[in-house]
C-alpha cells in the first residue's frame, strides 16, 4: 500500500490548488461592490528576543478591475536594520493557472522618502505588474525580520473600502519571556475565531463583505475589525524599553529619548533671558519665546534610525535653526526651560480627521509632536513647526483628541480642546450698489475665528494674482468679477482674521422681459449639498460645526423698486439652523440678513437623508431671487 | 579695430563680474533688502547663478565633464524658505555615476547692524539613491530666516561627457544675474539652442589648452611570452571653444491654467553634441537635424532591429489575416488584435526594454515603443505601407530643436494615398487617428525603412461633438422631469469611454448625477459603448428639484436648466500662454420644454450669435415659442485645439456672453 501514498498526496495537493486560485471558487456574497477579494491574508509574527522579530506573510488577492490593483499590496517597506529574506509573487489567471513568476530581483528597489521629508533611510521593494486581463489573482509572499519590536504589526481583517476578505489569518507568538498585550476592535457581527494562549495569539476571520465608501462616514479604522498587539519589553533602534501603561511608556520616552537633548549653551540662555527681561506674565514670556522660534526656525524633516523617534538636540537646532516636529518642539521646550517656564513634549496624531491615541491600549502611536505649556491651570499649546500658527491655536490639525503628554514622572493621556460650533465663526458684512441696472459694486468685510480662521489666514501671504483667483473662486457664482483693494488684518492675539475686499461685477443681475432678477445674497452662498447615497449603511459624522452670520445692505438704482421681498425663513433641525430675510429699510435700500449654524456630532445613517434635505433648503434659499421693476419710461 | 573692441568688451565683463560676485562676499545691502526691486511679490530670488562647465582628462578614465555651480539666493519671506533647500539630480546609468563634491555654503543674516554668517556643515547634506537610474543630493542651509542670503557652491563630475542637461535660465522666482561659461575641447563640437521669451546672447572665443597624458602601448612584434609594454607620456595641445552666456533680470516663470506644459515656455539654453573630431580618428557627425535624429534612433538595435523581427507573431498573424481582402480590413483587424492582446505598462519610451518585442508579446505587456513597433511590424508583414512615428509627449514638452532626447514616444502610421493614419495601441479605446492626449503634441517624425523621414501633424483636425437633446416637463413646485439623450463623437467619445470603463456603472451614474447638478437618474442606457467606430450615446430619464423659481405667481425658467454654463472658466485678467484644448470641439444643446397647463409664455430671451475673430469659434443661441412648446438650440463651437494667447480676451468675452445668455429666463404667467 505504501506506493499509493504519493499519488494520493498529489491529487489532494492539486485539488487544494485549484480550489484556492480559480475565480469561480470565491463565495458569491463577497462579490458585490468588490474591486478585489482578498482570498487569503496570512501573517505569522514570531518574537524570538526583545530585539528580534520575524514576520512571514502570504497574501492572495483576486483583482476584478483597475481600481482593485491598489489592493494587491505587493511591496515591502524597509529600514536600514530590517532584513527581507524572501519576497516573491506569482500571478494566476481566472482559472487559477500560473501565468507569471516574480523573484526578488524583479522587484524595484527605491527610496521611500515621503513628501515633506528631506531625507530618511526608508526604502521600498515593490512589484510593478501590468495586468494583462481581469480578473487575475496574485499571490505575494514575504519574510522579513526587524529588531524594532516597539512596533508590532497591527492587523486588520478588512483592508479598505471596496475589497472583501475571504480568509484572514493572524498569528503572533513570543518565543522568549516577554508578555503580550493585545486589543481586539470591532469584532461584532464578523466571523472571527480566536485561539489564544499566554504566548501565542491566533485569529482566523472568514467571509467579510466589502463596504462601500460613503460621504461623511466615520474613519475606516473606527469600524474595521482589527487587532493591536504590543510587547511589554521591546526594542527600538538600539534602545530597549518596557512599558505596560501610558505612564510607563511616557517615562521611557522621557528617559531614553528626551533627557539630555535639551542642553543649551550659556550665550543662548542669556539671550533668551534678555529677551523676556521685565516681563512677569508667564503667558507673555511664553509668547515671546514662541514668536522667536517662529521667526528664526523652519521645518526640515530628516529621519535617520533612532532619529525617527529621538529629537535632534536643542543645541543642534540652535545652530542650524531648522528641525522636524520633534527637534523644534524640544528646542522650544529648552528655550522655555531656560526662562523658567515648564513645558511638555506631547505626542499626537496630527491631521484634519480627528484621531485619538487609543486610551486603553498603550503602545507607540502618533505621527507628530507639539508642545504643552500649562499656565495658570490651563493648557496652552504651541505648534512649533509652523512659522505662522498663532499661540494656543489648535486649528484642525490637533484639536479635540487624546494626546500623550510626556513628563519626567511619565506619560499622561489628556484631551485637547474642541472648539464649540459657535466659535468656528464667520461674520460677513457688506454693502453693494446696483449700478447701470445690471452691474454691482461694493465692499465686503469677513471676520473669521476658530477653524474658519484656520482656513483663511494663509491667504494674506499669497501673491495678488493668487488672491484674485481665490476670491473669484470663493464667489464663483458671480461672473465677471473685478477686484479692487484687498486688505487683511491678522490678529494673532485674539486669533481673528479680517478680510476687506472691494469688488465690481458686470451683469450680476439677469433680465427677464422688462424686469430685473436679483439674488440678494451676493457674498455668502452655501450651495453644497452632500451627494445622494442609496441605502446608506454608515452613520454620519460632522466632525466640526460652524456659525456664519451675514448682513448686506443693497442700494437700488434711482426709480427701481422690488416687486417682492423674501419672506423671513427659519429652519430648525438637529443638524443646525438657518435664517434668512430681506427687508426694505427705506425706499431703494434693502437689507439682507442670514445666519447658518451647523452642529458637529454623530448622527444615524437615516439622518443623512434629512441632513441633505436641510442643506438643500439652505442652498435653495441662499440662491433665492427677487424681481425688480425698472422705472417706467 | 573691431577685434580690439571685442577684447575690451570681454575684459570689462570679466572685471565687472569679479566685482559683482565672489563666493562668500555678501553685502549688507543684499541681506537688508526687504523685497525684490522688480518683483515685490517674490518670496525669494536668485541673485546670482554661475556655472562653469569644463572637461578634465584622466589617464585611467578618460574625459569627464565637470560642472562647477554657484548660487546666491535671497530669501524675502517665509514662503521663500523652500529655496533654502537645493536638490541636485545625479544620473546613474549602467555603472556610470555622476558625483557631487566640494559642497560649500554660507548663510548670511543681519544681527543688529552686524553681518553674520553660518557655515553649511555635513549634517545639511544628504545623498540618496532614488532608484537604479538616479541619485539625488539635497543641500539644506542652516540658520535661514526672512532676509537671509545664501551662497552655495558645488561641483558635479560626470563620466557622461557627451551629454549636458538643459541649462535653466528661468525659475519660479526672479533670476537677477546669470553667467554660464563652457570650455569645450575642440574634439567635441556642440551646437546650441535657446528657447523661451527672454533673449539670450552667447559670446564665443577660443583659447589654447594643454594637458599631460600618459598611455601604454603594446610592444611591436612581441615575440616574448612576457609581452612587453611601453609607457609614454606627453603633452597634448589643443584649442578650446569658449561659450559665455551672461544675462540679467529674467522674471519669474508663472504657471497658468489650461497650459499643456510650462517648460515649453521656460527660458533655457541647450548644448547638443553635433560631432566629435579626435586626432587620428575620423570625424564623426551626429548631424543635428530632425532627419538625423530620426535616423540615428532608427539605427538603434532596440528600435530598427526590433521592428524587423517577425517570427514571434508570424503564426498568429497568418491565422488572423486569413480570408481578409482589403487593406483597410487588415489594418483594423491587426490594430484591434494588438490593442486586445497588449497592455501598456505606463512607460513611455522610443526604444524597447531588454527582451524587446518578443518578450513583450509573450508577456502581453509593454512600453509604448514595444507595443507600437510591434503594431508597425505587423502592418508591414501584412503588406501595408507602415512606419513608426516618433513623438514627444505633452509632459515631455514640445521639441523646439533637434536633440537626441527630443522624442520619448512612438506610434504607428499607415501612409495612405493622400493622408496618414496614426495608430496608438497603448489604449484600449483608441482608434485610427484618435490617440491618447499625451501623444497629441504638435508634430511627430515619421521614419521610413530607407532612413528618410517626414514631419507629421499630430493635432486633431476633426471636431469632437457633444450633442445633448433634452425634453422637459415643468411641474409647478420647482420640479422638472424629462429625458436626456447625449451623443459623443471623436475625442469626446474617447474620453467618455475611458471614464465609463474605469469604474463600475453604479459609481459612474453617481458621478453623472453629481455632475449634472444633483439630478436623479432612471432607465440609464448606453449605445455603442464597445463599438468604437460609432459615436457613443447615453440616454436616461431624470428628475430635478429646485430647477426654476416661482415668484409672485410667475415662473422664471432658465431654458437650459442644469445644462447651462454658469461660470466663466477664464477668470484671470490677462494671459501669457496659449489656451490648449487639445482638439477642436462643439457642444450643442437642443431642449424642448413643455409649458404646464394654465401658463403662457410672457417673455423669453432673445436669440444671439457671437463669434471669435478669424473664424476660431462661435456661440449661437436660438429660441422659438410655439404655443405650449419652447424650443432652444444652443451651440458653442471652437475650431482649433489651441488658441494663441492673443485671443484670450476674445475667448473670455465669448464665455461672458455664454454665461449671461444662458442665465436669462423665460417668464411664464398664469392664463
Amino acid at each position: 500500500m505504501r506506493f499509493l501514498a504519493p499519488i494520493f498526496f498529489c491529487l489532494f495537493f492539486n485539488f487544494i490548488y485549484s480550489q484556492n486560485y480559480s475565480v469561480t471558487s470565491i463565495p458569491k456574497d463577497l462579490l458585490p461592490g468588490a474591486d478585489a477579494v482578498v482570498r487569503l491574508d496570512k501573517m505569522n509574527v514570531l518574537v524570538t528576543a526583545q530585539d528580534q522579530m520575524e514576520i512571514t506573510s502570504k497574501r492572495v488577492v483576486t483583482v476584478f478591475n483597475d481600481a482593485g490593483n491598489d489592493d494587491v499590496h505587493a511591496y515591502a517597506f524597509y529600514e536600514k536594520n530590517d532584513k527581507i529574506s524572501k519576497i516573491e509573487a506569482l500571478v494566476y489567471n481566472l482559472n487559477g493557472e500560473l501565468i507569471r513568476k516574480f523573484k526578488k530581483k524583479d522587484f524595484l528597489d527605491q527610496s521611500a522618502i515621503s513628501g515633506g521629508t528631506l531625507y530618511s533611510d526608508s526604502r521600498v521593494l515593490y512589484l510593478k505588474y501590468t495586468p494583462t486581463a481581469y480578473p487575475y489573482t496574485i499571490e505575494f509572499t514575504k519574510t522579513y525580520s526587524t529588531p524594532n519590536t516597539a512596533f508590532s504589526p497591527t492587523w486588520y481583517f478588512l483592508d479598505d473600502y471596496g475589497v472583501s476578505t475571504e480568509k484572514s489569518e493572524f498569528t503572533y507568538a513570543v518565543d522568549c519571556d516577554i508578555d503580550i498585550r493585545y486589543k481586539e476592535s470591532n469584532f461584532e457581527g464578523h466571523n472571527i475565531e480566536s485561539e489564544n494562549t499566554k504566548s501565542r495569539l491566533h485569529y482566523t476571520a472568514r467571509n467579510i463583505v466589502a463596504i462601500k465608501r460613503e460621504p461623511m462616514s466615520p474613519a475606516f479604522r473606527e469600524f474595521a475589525p482589527g487587532i493591536k498587539v504590543a510587547l511589554s519589553n521591546f526594542h527600538l533602534e538600539g534602545i530597549n524599553g518596557s512599558a505596560n501603561t501610558w505612564q510607563e511608556l511616557g517615562k521611557w520616552i522621557y528617559e531614553r529619548l528626551l533627557v539630555g537633548r535639551g542642553e543649551l549653551d550659556q550665550n543662548t540662555i542669556t539671550k533668551v533671558n534678555n529677551m523676556v527681561k521685565g516681563v512677569e506674565d508667564p503667558y507673555e514670556k511664553t509668547r515671546l519665546v514662541y514668536e522667536y522660534v517662529q521667526s528664526n526656525t523652519r521645518y526640515i524633516s530628516v529621519q535617520l534610525g533612532i532619529g525617527g523617534w529621538m529629537p535632534i538636540s536643542a543645541e543642534d537646532v540652535n545652530r542650524v535653526k531648522y528641525g522636524d516636529c520633534k527637534g523644534l518642539t524640544n528646542y522650544t521646550k529648552a528655550l522655555l526651560s531656560a526662562i523658567g517656564v515648564d513645558s511638555y513634549y506631547t505626542v499626537v496624531y496630527g491631521g484634519s480627521r480627528v484621531r485619538s491615541l487609543d486610551s486603553d491600549f498603550p503602545s507607540m502611536q502618533g505621527n507628530h509632536v507639539f508642545l504643552n505649556v500649562p499656565i495658570n491651570g490651563e493648557d496652552v499649546w504651541l505648534e512649533c513647526t509652523s512659522q505662522t500658527t498663532p499661540m494656543n491655536h489648535l486649528g484642525m490639525f490637533t484639536d479635540n483628541r487624546n494626546v500623550l503628554k510626556i513628563t519626567p514622572e511619565g506619560g499622561e493621556l489628556i484631551k485637547t480642546r474642541a472648539n464649540p460650533d459657535e466659535e468656528n465663526y464667520q461674520k460677513t458684512t457688506g454693502k453693494y450698489y446696483i449700478t447701470n441696472e445690471r452691474n454691482i459694486e461694493g465692499e465686503v468685510e469677513i471676520l473669521s475665528k476658530g477653524t474658519q480662521y484656520d482656513q483663511k489666514y494663509r491667504i494674506k501671504n499669497e501673491s495678488r494674482k493668487d488672491q484674485d483667483e481665490f476670491y473669484k473662486n470663493y464667489w464663483d457664482y458671480i461672473n465677471n468679477v473685478t477686484l479692487g483693494d484687498i486688505t487683511f488684518t491678522d490678529d494673532k492675539h485674539k486669533i481673528e482674521f479680517t478680510e476687506k475686499v472691494q469688488l465690481k461685477a458686470k451683469n450680476y443681475l439677469s433680465i427677464a422681459n422688462e424686469q430685473l432678477i436679483l439674488a440678494p445674497n451676493a457674498f455668502n452662498r452655501n450651495l453644497l449639498v452632500p451627494t445622494r447615497v442609496r441605502n446608506r449603511s454608515m452613520e454620519m459624522v460632522i466632525s466640526r460645526g460652524y456659525l456664519d452670520e451675514d448682513e448686506f445692505v443693497i442700494y437700488l438704482p434711482e426709480g427701481v423698486s422690488p416687486e417682492n421681498l423674501l419672506d423671513p425663513i427659519e429652519v430648525e433641525s438637529k443638524f443646525g439652523s438657518y435664517y434668512a430675510s430681506l427687508e426694505q429699510v427705506e425706499p431703494g435700500v434693502l437689507k439682507y440678513k442670514r445666519k447658518l449654524l451647523i452642529k458637529s456630532g454623530r448622527y444615524s445613517k437615516e439622518d443623512y437623508k434629512l441632513y441633505r434635505d436641510f442643506r438643500r433648503k439652505v442652498a435653495r434659499n441662499d440662491n433665492a431671487k427677487i424681481i425688480l421693476n425698472k422705472p417706467l419710461k | 579695430m573691431k577685434l580690439r573692441f571685442t577684447l575690451l568688451f570681454l575684459i570689462v565683463i570679466q572685471f565687472g563680474f569679479a566685482n559683482e560676485f565672489k563666493f562668500g562676499k555678501v553685502s549688507k545691502e543684499e541681506v537688508m533688502a526687504k523685497e525684490h526691486h522688480l518683483d515685490p511679490e517674490a518670496n525669494a530670488a536668485i541673485l546670482f547663478k554661475k556655472e562653469w562647465v569644463h572637461y578634465t582628462y584622466d589617464n585611467n578614465v578618460g574625459w569627464s565633464l565637470v560642472r562647477e555651480v554657484n548660487y546666491r539666493i535671497k530669501i524675502y519671506n517665509k514662503d521663500g524658505f523652500e529655496w533654502a533647500t537645493l536638490g541636485v539630480p545625479l544620473y546613474a546609468a549602467s555603472g556610470m555615476e555622476e558625483n557631487i563634491s566640494s559642497i560649500k555654503g554660507y548663510t548670511f543674516n543681519m544681527e543688529g547692524d552686524k553681518l553674520v554668517s553660518e557655515k553649511l556643515k555635513k549634517d545639511g547634506i544628504f545623498e540618496e539613491e532614488v532608484n537604479k537610474y538616479r541619485n539625488k543630493a539635497s543641500i539644506t542651509m542652516p540658520n535661514v530666516k526672512e532676509g537671509s542670503v545664501l551662497d552655495i557652491e558645488y561641483r558635479v563630475s560626470s563620466p557622461i561627457y557627451w551629454y549636458m542637461d538643459e541649462f535653466k535660465l528661468q525659475y519660479q522666482i526672479p533670476l537677477d544675474h546669470v553667467e554660464i561659461k563652457l570650455e569645450i575641447p575642440e574634439y567635441f563640437i556642440f551646437r546650441k539652442y535657446g528657447k523661451g521669451s527672454h533673449p539670450i546672447e552667447v559670446n564665443q572665443s577660443k583659447e589654447n589648452r594643454s594637458i599631460n597624458v600618459s598611455y601604454t602601448t603594446k610592444d611591436q612584434g612581441a615575440r616574448y611570452i612576457g609581452r612587453g609594454t611601453t609607457k609614454h607620456t606627453g603633452k597634448v595641445e589643443f584649442m578650446e571653444n569658449i561659450h559665455h552666456v551672461i544675462t540679467d533680470n529674467i522674471p519669474a516663470l508663472l504657471d497658468e491654467k489650461y497650459t499643456s506644459n510650462i517648460d515649453n515656455y521656460r527660458t533655457s539654453i541647450k548644448f547638443e553634441l553635433a560631432a566629435t573630431r579626435f586626432p587620428n580618428s575620423p570625424y564623426k557627425n551626429y548631424s543635428l537635424t530632425w532627419e538625423g535624429v530620426a535616423k540615428s534612433i532608427y539605427d538603434y538595435d532596440d528600435f530598427g532591429n526590433e521592428l524587423d523581427k517577425t517570427n514571434y507573431f508570424k503564426e498568429d498573424l497568418e491565422n488572423l489575416l486569413e480570408g481578409l481582402g482589403s487593406d483597410e480590413e487588415k489594418a483594423i483587424t491587426i490594430f484591434e488584435f494588438v490593442k486586445a492582446k497588449m497592455n501598456w505598462n505606463n512607460y513611455v519610451g522610443v526604444t524597447c526594454e531588454s527582451g524587446g518585442v518578443r518578450k513583450a508579446y509573450k508577456e502581453e505587456t509593454g512600453n509604448a515603443a514595444e507595443i507600437n513597433l510591434m503594431l508597425t511590424s505587423m502592418f508591414r508583414y501584412a503588406g501595408l505601407k507602415a512606419n513608426p512615428v516618433l513623438i514627444s509627449t505633452r509632459s515631455h514638452g514640445i521639441p523646439l530643436f533637434p536633440t537626441s532626447d527630443g522624442f520619448n514616444y512612438v506610434v504607428a502610421a499607415l501612409e495612405m494615398q493622400d493622408h496618414v493614419l496614426l495608430f496608438d495601441a497603448t489604449e484600449k479605446n483608441s482608434l485610427p487617428n484618435i490617440m491618447p492626449l499625451r501623444a497629441l503634441n504638435w508634430t511627430g517624425r515619421l521614419i521610413r525603412e530607407d532612413g528618410s523621414s517626414a514631419q507629421v501633424g499630430l493635432m486633431p483636425k476633426k471636431k469632437s461633438l457633444d450633442v445633448t437633446m433634452m425634453n422637459v416637463d415643468i411641474q409647478e413646485d420647482g420640479v422638472i422631469s424629462g429625458e436626456i439623450r447625449e451623443q459623443f463623437t471623436v475625442y469626446n467619445a474617447f474620453s467618455f469611454r475611458n471614464r465609463y470603463f474605469s469604474v463600475s456603472e453604479d459609481s459612474f451614474l453617481e458621478s453623472l448625477e453629481k455632475k449634472q447638478g444633483d439630478i436623479e437618474i432612471s432607465d440609464y442606457e448606453i449605445q455603442n459603448k464597445g463599438n468604437l467606430s460609432k459615436p457613443v450615446v447615453q440616454s436616461f430619464g431624470f428628475v430635478k428639484e429646485g430647477a426654476f423659481e416661482a415668484i409672485s405667481g410667475k415662473l422664471y425658467v432658465s431654458p437650459l436648466f442644469h445644462l447651462a454654463t454658469l461660470e466663466n472658466p477664464f477668470k484671470a485678467d490677462k494671459r501669457e500662454f496659449p489656451i490648449d484644448y487639445g482638439f477642436p470641439w462643439e457642444d450643442r444643446y437642443i431642449v424642448n420644454i413643455n409649458i404646464p397647463d394654465g401658463y403662457v409664455v410672457e417673455s423669453y430671451p432673445e436669440p444671439i450669435a457671437v463669434a471669435l475673430p478669424d473664424n476660431l469659434g462661435k456661440f449661437i443661441y436660438n429660441i422659438t415659442v410655439n404655443q405650449n412648446l419652447v424650443s432652444v438650440d444652443v451651440k458653442v463651437d471652437i475650431n482649433s485645439g489651441i488658441l494663441p494667447a492673443r485671443y484670450y480676451q476674445d475667448l473670455k468675452e465669448l464665455y461672458r456672453h455664454i454665461v449671461e445668455k444662458e442665465s436669462e429666463k423665460i417668464v411664464l404667467t398664469k392664463t
